[in-house]
């Protein structure tokens, strides 16, 4: 694995805005290894971005796995169903991999790996929660208009809680349940819980 | 996030956009709002494209939150006029104007993934706009021209009568992939492997 390759690198970035910092170039340097590092807040953008090296890999070559590193406080619900959709689309299997956090949509993108493929470092963390939403609604000015946007928001919620009950192997209700707060989970928890599959031991 | 890739090409290794790696085997992206940078990259390479190769599909993907009008017309227009097929595949949403993207691909080769949500509605106008009442009375008709054209361009792409389409748009709709396909904007749903 590339993990040698990573370590040699001191590889980081800048936290939040994921500009490239002083190893920038080392992530180019990834690439042949067909590592796809989200190192940032997964917004749709990153989600663009994300769908095209995923399909680029793929078209390259359909059998080798792709590795996810994810460090993320989470994003937008639209970005994780459209990677969702195109990592089942694809025929590489797409490993995931934890390294710090992975909060939110992150922890959503973790479980979302292929099974028996998806690890966590033992220091990592994952929050789950359901969508959020704020007040006025984006876009909407009459209480109808709002109503009928909640209401889509309501079904995109249950949509996701659906996908990680499929992933996690719980059933909705019991993730339903949990996802109605902000749930913190260690390494050993999120294993326990399904997100992942295992934890990157030495 | 980085959309560089190395490739070795001989003894070099060379960084290439990812984009334009894929736009050397028609696939082309349309993802974000669909202003006229983006709409000048996908008509000059829907051209290009056509005369490279007339007869092989050129794919779309499209993930876009809307568009402004014009932008979305120019790559509509071109979409309409290459000889080759145009495939497009909704991955992630195709928002109000986007949504046209999407209906306007030849059909038969119009695809959605199986959690892509679609949102129709009118044209949106959120300028802000500057002059006496006649300029305005103006640019009202202007608008509500395009939005006219918009809805005739949508309800010809999905057999159905402009005035159903109109009265359907009172009110934006949220659709799945599911309801998508029942509306007529798609021919059929991404085939996904099991997990």
């Amino acid at each position: 694995m590339e993990l040698s390759k990573l370590k040699r690198n001191n590889l980081h970035n800048h936290e939040d805005t994921g500009e490239p910092g002083r190893y920038g170039r080392t992530l180019i340097e990834l690439t042949p290894g067909r590592i796809i590092f989200l190192n940032e807040p997964f917004t749709t953008e990153v989600a663009s971005a994300m769908s095209a090296l995923l399909i680029y890999y793929d078209t390259i070559n359909p059998t080798a796995d792709i590795s996810i590193y994810i460090n993320s406080v989470g994003g937008e619900e639209a970005a994780l169903v459209h990677i969702y959709d195109i990592i089942r689309m694809i025929s590489a299997p797409v490993r995931t991999v934890c390294l710090g956090k992975a909060y939110s949509a992150g922890a959503f993108l973790l479980a979302a790996g292929a099974k028996g493929k998806r690890y966590i470092f033992p220091n990592a963390k994952v929050m789950i929660h359901g969508v959020q939403c704020a007040f006025p609604l984006q876009g909407e000015d009459d209480p109808s208009g709002a109503q009928n946007y909640f209401d889509f928001l309501k079904s995109r919620n249950d949509l996701i809680l659906k996908l990680l009950a499929e992933d996690t192997g719980q059933t909705f209700e019991k993730v339903k349940e949990d996802c109605s707060k902000d749930v913190y989970l260690t390494a050993e928890d999120a294993v326990k819980y399904g997100i992942c599959d295992a934890i990157i031991m030495k | 996030m980085n959309t560089l890739v190395l490739e070795e090409h001989g003894e070099h290794e060379v960084a290439v956009n990812v984009y334009q790696r894929l736009a050397d085997n028609r696939i082309l992206f349309i993802n974000s709002y669909i202003d006229d940078r983006v709409a000048v990259d996908i008509t000059a390479s829907l051209l290009m494209k056509d005369i490279q190769d007339p007869l092989n599909k050129i794919s779309i993907f499209l993930n876009a939150y809307g568009g402004s009008t014009r932008s979305v017309f120019m790559i509509y227009d071109m979409m309409k006029t290459v000889r080759a097929p145009v495939e497009v595949i909704c991955m992630g949403a195709a928002l109000n104007e986007a949504a046209l993207i999407l209906a306007a691909g030849t059909p038969g080769m119009r695809y959605a993934t199986p959690n892509a949500m679609v949102c129709l509605s009118q044209l949106m106008y959120g300028g802000s706009h500057y002059s006496d009442l006649s300029g305005a009375q103006i640019t009202m008709e202007q608008i509500a021209l395009d939005n006219k054209k918009f809805i005739e361009a949508l309800a010809a792409n999905i057999n159905k009568p402009f005035k159903k389409v109109m009265e359907d748009l009172d009110r934006k709709k949220y659709l799945n992939a599911q309801q998508t396909k029942k509306y007529g904007l798609i021919d059929g749903i991404v085939k996904v492997k099991k997990k």
